[in-house]
């Protein structure tokens, strides 16, 4: 659904690409923030869309750091629907050229969070909580690049 | 994107007061102070998380590193959690393992 448009009909309004490592993480995270706070979401749907923003990034970037000597590119944009009705909504692609990575997020098991404590593996968290934190997410390879697509409205 | 962790301890019962945010570039400092807390001889973890303004599962998984080290009869509590700080502990199902409390005198 989210990938129903052609990539390049879909207009960028901002966008900030850097190295996929950590030097990059406050700038990453600022252009996030940037983004998030000025769009017409309610207080909670901008704390989701920040929190699934900083779980992909963080993925990306370990992913990248342990694939690679040298930091390929990472980028978060802010995308703009071509609907005006869907203006109050908020967009943003994250697009890393790392090696392909599809979270599969119809199919994460959400049961995890029903195991007792004491039986949880260190780590599973983050990509249920990105489904669980937007309205919308979904993921596309596409031109040697991991695509991921976030939106939330309301 | 900073975070500030202060420590009160009154063992068996020491208070972590964290302050900003817990995501995957301080998460490992919040690790680091929870590990050396002795956490196997605690009887009772706070987390006073009032100024914690974002948490990611960087922060979940310190949190669960600890329960997990902690005695089965160990309370970990979180006080003063903002609501969406509280709602990612609940979606992830540790609400369950987690005592969630809006102020410390709160705490049965």
């Amino acid at each position: 659904m989210l990938f129903d448009h052609p990539h390049d009909s879909l207009p960028v309004d901002a966008s900030l690409s850097l190295p996929a490592s950590m030097v990059s993480w406050d700038a990453l995270i600022s252009f996030t923030e940037e983004q998030t706070e000025d769009s017409p979401l309610s207080a909670a749907k901008k704390y989701g869309m920040k929190l699934a923003v900083e779980e992909l990034l963080s993925n990306i970037i370990r992913a990248n750091s342990s694939a690679q000597s040298t930091s390929s590119p990472i980028s978060v944009e802010l995308l703009r629907f071509a609907d005006p009705s869907e203006q109050q909504a908020l967009f943003l692609q994250i697009k890393d050229n790392g090696l392909p990575f599809d979270p599969h997020f119809d199919d994460l098991d959400e049961g995890v969070v029903d195991a007792p404590l004491q039986d949880r593996p260190i780590g599973g968290l983050g990509l249920l909580l990105v489904k669980k934190s937007v309205d919308h997410v979904c993921y596309q390879h596409r031109d040697s690049c991991n695509i991921y697509r976030l939106i939330s409205s309301g | 994107m900073t975070l500030n962790i202060q420590i009160e301890s009154g063992f068996p019962l020491v208070s972590v007061i964290v302050e900003g945010h817990i995501d995957t570039q301080s998460a490992p400092q919040f690790l680091d102070v929870l590990t050396n807390l002795h956490l196997s001889e605690l009887e009772e973890l706070r987390i006073i998380a009032s100024a914690l303004t974002f948490m990611s599962s960087a922060g979940l998984r310190a949190l669960v590193f600890a329960k997990q080290k902690m005695p089965h009869s160990a309370r970990l509590i979180v006080v003063g959690a903002a609501e969406p700080v509280a709602d990612v502990i609940i979606k992830t199902g540790l609400g369950s393992a987690v005592m969630l409390v809006e102020r410390i005198e709160d705490i049965p």
